[in-house]
C-alpha cells in the first residue's frame, strides 16, 4: 500500500483526523519533480496550536513564493495518532505532499517555548532519523532550528544542525539558495559538513558543532571557542530593516478543524519601546519598527479575501505604541464593516484612547478586559520597568466599566527580584480597589451589579537577553509561601486566583537559561518518555527529575544562582545586538528600583545600531 | 455592535438554492461540523453573501439535510443556502469551484424541489479487502446480504454509569445489494441502505460489514466507501 492510501486507512480511527491529511485552502503543492529544495517546516507540537503561529505562515508563505522551493507543513501528533503512527511504521511526513519528512533537504523546527524540546527530539525520531546531529549522516536532511528561544539555543545544541537567530525573512532563503547551489544533482543532497562549513558564513547562522565549550571547576563556563576558521567569534542576528516592504503572505492556510487563533492576522509592528525587565520578547525584537498605514489595510484586504474568514486580528507586542493608531483603526474599521468581518485587537492598552476611538472598539470587540500589572506595589513595577501606574489601571478600568465591561482580568508574576510580602499584599489590594471602583459607579451607567476578577499569577523565570538574566529563580518554598499568602490576603469573593504548576516553571528556568550539558537531561527525559511537556496532562515532573539526576545535573545551578555580571553566559557568543552592558546598568537600575524611559521618550542607548531600521533609535 | 452581523434586519428577501456537491480524496475528513464552516468561508471566499437567519442569535443559513460519516466520499451531498441575490446557477457554481477546498466541487446548483423528508434509501459504492480471496469474499458477502435475515448489531446509547450494550435488530427490509464485483483490488459492492433526514431508520454500512465479518469471521482490513445517489420515497433523485 502507498503511504498515503496507508495513512487514510489508519485516520479512520483517529481524533480529528482533517488535522493529518492537508488539503487546506491556501496549502500548497507543488511537482516535486520541478523543485529544488524541499523543507520540512515543523512545528513542535500539536496542529492546533501551530497552526496559529504567525511565523510559520509568513516563512511558509516566504518560501513558497520561490517556484522551485517547496515548504510543507509538519505538527507533532497527539498521542492517540503517535501510537497509530509508531505501530503501523507510518514515518513523520509532510501535510502537503504525504511524503516522509525524512526525504527532505531541511527540516526546521521553530523553538517558541522551551517545554517543546522534547517534542523536537520526538519528531525526529518519528521521522526515522537520530535524534544527535553527529549521528545523522551526509543522506539525511539539514535540520536547522530558530524561533525567540534560538536565542539561548545550547540545550539543543547536540541535536541541531544550525540555528537561524532573529527575523527569518532574508535568511531563510539564502540558506536555501546556498544549498541548492551546492546540490551536486537535483536528486543529491551537498556533503553536510561542507554545507554546513559555508552557510556558518551567513549573517546570522549558528552551526553549534564549529564552537568548542570549556567549563570552570565551579561549573561556569571558561569559553566558548570557535574551532574553524569560518565560525565568527559571535555570531548576530538578523533584522529586516526595511519593515514596511518585508514579505507578508497574501493567503493563510485556513484548516477546517478549528485551531485555537483561527482568524486572518496582520503583522502590524515589530519589536517594543517598552524595556519591561523581565520581557524576552521586549529585547530580542528589538528595534520598534511600523508597517504604513496603508501596507496594513492592502494587506488586511488581501487576506481576508483569500481566505474567507470573519475575523482579523492585528498582531503586535503592543499595538496602541502604533504611531497612527487612530487613523489605522478607522480605515480597518471602514473595510471591516463593510464586509461584515471582527476585528480583534489583542495587545491594545486603551488608557490613552480618546472617546472616539474608544467607542469604534466597542463596535469592533467586546472581549474581556485584561491588564498585565505583573507587580502588585508601585515600587515593584517600578523594578521590572512596567510603566503602568495605579491611577492609569483605575483609569481605564473606569471607562471599561461606562463601556458596559464587568470582568476583569489581571497578570502577576510571583518571585520577581526584590520582592516582599508586601508587594503581594499588594495584589489583593489592587483587585479590592478595582472592585470598589465598580461599585462606586451608578448602577445605571455600569452593566450589571456583578464585577469578577481573575488574577493569574505566574512564577517569575528569568530569561537570556534581559537585565534579569542574572537572577536567580525564587525557589518552591518562596513561591509557596507567596502563594499562601496571596491566598490569605484576598478578602472577595469576587475574585478568583489561579496558579501556575510550579514544576513548569522551575523546568522553564532550566531549559531557559541552560547550557550544552543539559541537553543531555532533554534527551534522557525524552528517552523515558516525555514529550508534549507544555500539556498538562502529559508533563511528567518526576520523570525529569530522574532524568536530572541520572545526568547528575543539579537544577538549581541553572534555575537559582545568581551569576555575576562578568560570569560568561551560555548565550554571551551570540549578539542579539542589545548589549550586556545595557543589560547590567538596567539591572543595577532594578535593584534601585529606578525606571528607564521607553523609546519613544528618549532612547537609553541600549546598543541598536542605528541602521536597523528602529523608528526611534539614533 | 459587532456581535450582531451587519447584513440583519432589513434583510427579508432571500433566494433559496439547493446544490449537491462531491466530496472526495482529503476532503472526507472533514467532518459535518467543520464542513459548516468551510462552506461559510467558501461562500465568503467567492463573494456571494448568505442570507443569515433573523433573531436572536443569527447565523447564515447554510444547511446540510444529511450527516456524511468521516472517512467517506460522496458524489452527491445535498446543500440547502439562502443568498442575498439572485444569480444565475451557472454563476454561483463556477465562482464557488474557483474557491473550493481541494477535494469538494459544486456539482449542481438549483431550486430546492424535494422536501428533506422525502429522502428514503442512499447507494454507497464500497471497496473492500480481507484476508481471504475476493472470490470468497464475493461469495460470502453476496450470501449474507441475500438471506431471509441480516441480524446487525445495533449500538444502544450507554445508560448512566453502564457499559455501552448492543440490540440485534434484522435490517433486511432495509438493505439491497445492487452489484459486486471481485478483482484484485478487492471487492466492489454496490449497495442501497435506507436513509433518512428525520427519525425514520437510518443504516450505515459499518454495522453491516462488522456483522458480515464476525458471522464469516472474515477480517477487514481496508475499507473505502463513497455515497453515489439519494433517492426519494417515491424513487426519484433527490433534488
Ligand atoms: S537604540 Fe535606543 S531607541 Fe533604539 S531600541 Fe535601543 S533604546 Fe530604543
Amino acid at each position: 500500500m502507498e503511504l498515503k492510501e496507508k495513512i487514510e486507512q489508519l485516520l479512520l480511527n483517529v481524533q480529528k483526523p482533517a488535522r493529518y491529511i492537508g488539503g487546506e485552502v491556501g496549502s500548497v503543492v507543488k511537482d516535486k519533480n520541478k523543485v529544488d529544495v524541499r523543507f520540512a517546516f515543523c512545528f513542535p507540537d500539536t496542529y492546533d496550536v501551530g497552526m496559529s503561529h504567525l511565523g510559520m505562515k509568513i516563512l511558509y508563505g516566504l518560501k513558497n513564493n520561490v517556484e522551485n522551493y517547496w515548504c510543507e507543513r509538519v505538527f507533532a501528533p497527539e498521542k492517540d495518532f503517535e501510537n497509530v503512527m509508531q505501530e503501523n511504521n507510518i514515518p513523520l511526513y509532510g501535510l502537503e505532499s504525504l511524503d516522509p519528512i525524512k526525504d527532505f533537504d531541511f527540516i526546521g523546527f521553530t523553538l517558541q517555548y522551551e517545554l517543546s524540546y522534547t517534542n523536537v527530539l520526538n519528531m525526529l525520531d518519528l521521522a526515522g532519523l537520530p535524534v544527535l546531529a553527529k549521528d545523522r549522516t551526509d543522506d539525511m536532511p539539514v535540520v536547522v532550528a530558530g524561533g525567540p528561544c534560538a536565542c539561548n539555543p545550547e540545550p539543543l545544541a547536540d541535536f541541531i544542525d544550525l540555528f537561524i537567530l532573529g527575523e527569518g525573512e532574508e535568511v531563510n532563503l539564502e540558506l536555501m539558495s546556498l544549498y541548492e547551489k551546492m546540490k551536486p544533482a537535483r536528486d543529491k543532497r551537498p556533503e553536510k559538513y561542507e554545507f554546513l562549513r559555508q552557510a556558518a558564513k551567513i549573517k546570522g547562522i549558528y552551526v553549534p558543532a564549529f564552537y568548542d565549550v570549556s567549563y570552570n571547576d565551579d561549573g561556569t563556563i571558561k569559553a566558548v571557542t570557535p574551532n574553524i576558521p569560518e565560525a565568527p567569534e559571535k555570531i548576530t542576528k538578523r533584522i529586516i530593516k526595511d519593515f514596511d516592504k518585508v514579505y507578508y503572505p497574501d493567503s493563510f492556510v485556513v484548516p477546517f478543524t478549528s485551531i485555537v487563533h483561527d482568524r486572518a492576522v496582520v503583522e502590524v509592528l515589530r519589536g517594543c519601546i517598552r524595556g519591561c525587565r523581565f520581557c524576552q520578547a521586549g529585547f530580542i525584537y528589538r528595534p520598534f519598527r511600523e508597517k504604513e498605514v496603508d501596507t496594513i489595510s492592502r494587506q488586511t484586504k488581501y487576506l481576508c479575501e483569500q481566505t474567507g474568514y470573519e475575523e482579523v486580528s492585528l498582531s503586535s507586542l503592543s499595538t496602541s505604541d502604533y504611531r497612527e493608531i487612530e487613523m489605522l483603526l478607522e480605515n480597518l474599521v471602514d473595510y471591516t464593516d463593510k464586509e461584515n468581518i471582527s476585528l480583534s485587537l489583542p495587545s491594545l492598552r486603551i488608557d490613552n484612547f480618546s472617546e472616539k476611538l474608544l467607542e469604534k472598539i466597542q463596535r469592533i470587540r467586546k472581549s474581556g478586559l485584561t491588564f498585565a500589572p505583573e507587580a502588585g506595589t508601585q515600587r515593584l513595577r517600578d523594578v521590572i520597568n512596567k510603566n503602568v501606574s495605579e491611577e492609569e489601571i483605575m483609569e481605564t478600568c473606569k471607562l471599561a466599566f461606562l463601556g458596559g465591561y464587568s470582568q476583569v482580568k489581571l497578570y502577576f508574576m510571583l518571585g520577581l527580584p526584590t520582592e516582599t510580602m508586601e508587594d503581594i499584599e499588594g495584589i489583593a489590594e489592587l483587585g479590592k480597589k478595582i472592585i470598589d471602583l465598580y461599585y462606586s459607579i451608578d448602577k445605571s451607567k455600569r452593566n450589571g451589579n456583578n464585577i469578577q476578577i481573575s488574577i493569574s499569577t505566574a512564577t517569575f523565570v528569568p530569561k537570556p537577553f534581559t537585565p534579569f538574566e542574572f537572577e536567580p529563580q525564587a525557589t518552591r518554598e518562596e513561591i509557596s509561601a507567596k502563594q499562601k499568602h496571596l491566598l490569605e490576603s484576598l478578602s472577595s469573593r469576587k475574585i478568583k486566583l489561579s496558579y501556575h504548576n510550579q514544576d513548569v516553571s522551575v523546568l522553564e528556568a532550566v531549559l531557559a537559561r541552560g547550557d550544552r550539558r543539559v541537553g543531555q537531561v532533554v534527551l534522557r527525559a525524552w528517552e523515558k518518555g516525555c514529550v508534549l511537556d507544555s500539556w498538562d496532562e502529559y508533563f511528567d515532573f518526576p520523570k525529569w527529575q530522574e532524568a536530572f539526576d541520572e545526568c547528575g545535573i543539579d537544577p538549581e545551578f541553572y534555575a537559582n544562582r545568581f551569576r555575576s555580571y562578568d560570569e560568561i553566559l551560555p548565550w554571551d557568543h551570540l549578539d542579539y545586538l542589545v548589549s550586556k552592558s545595557f543589560f547590567v546598568r538596567e539591572n543595577k537600575k532594578a535593584h534601585e528600583a529606578m525606571t528607564t524611559r521607553n523609546c519613544k521618550e528618549g532612547c537609553s542607548g541600549c546598543g541598536i545600531p542605528k541602521d536597523c531600521g528602529g523608528v526611534y533609535c539614533g | 455592535m459587532a456581535d450582531v452581523p451587519k447584513n440583519q434586519g432589513l434583510n427579508l428577501t432571500r433566494y433559496m438554492y439547493r446544490m449537491t456537491f462531491s466530496k472526495k480524496g482529503r476532503a472526507k475528513f472533514i467532518s459535518h461540523l467543520d464542513l459548516m464552516r468551510a462552506m461559510q468561508r467558501t461562500f465568503k471566499r467567492a463573494g456571494l453573501p448568505i442570507w443569515y437567519t433573523q433573531g436572536f442569535n443569527p447565523h447564515p443559513y447554510i444547511m446540510f439535510p444529511l450527516a456524511l460519516s468521516l472517512g467517506v466520499e460522496s458524489e452527491i451531498e445535498p446543500m440547502d443556502v439562502a443568498l442575498l441575490e439572485k444569480l444565475e446557477n451557472e454563476e454561483i457554481k463556477s465562482r464557488l469551484n474557483m474557491v473550493m477546498p481541494e477535494g469538494i466541487r459544486i456539482e449542481t446548483v438549483g431550486e430546492p424541489v424535494c422536501d428533506h423528508l422525502d429522502i428514503y434509501r442512499s447507494d454507497y459504492e464500497i471497496i473492500i479487502k480481507t484476508d481471504r480471496p475476493p472470490e470468497e469474499t464475493l461469495k460470502f458477502f453476496s450470501e449474507f446480504v441475500s438471506a431471509d435475515e441480516i441480524i446487525i448489531k445495533k449500538r444502544l446509547k450507554p445508560k448512566k454509569n453502564r457499559r455501552e450494550t448492543h440490540r440485534e435488530i434484522d435490517v433486511r427490509e432495509y438493505v439491497k445489494l445492487l452489484g459486486i464485483e471481485a478483482s484484485n483490488e478487492g471487492v466492489k459492492i454496490n449497495i442501497r441502505l435506507a436513509t433518512s433526514a428525520g427519525n425514520d431508520f437510518n443504516l450505515n454500512y459499518t454495522p453491516l460489514l462488522d456483522a458480515f465479518s464476525e458471522k464469516y469471521n472474515i477480517d477487514i482490513n481496508y475499507i473505502s466507501a463513497k455515497r453515489t445517489k439519494i433517492l426519494c420515497r417515491n424513487g426519484e433523485n433527490f433534488i
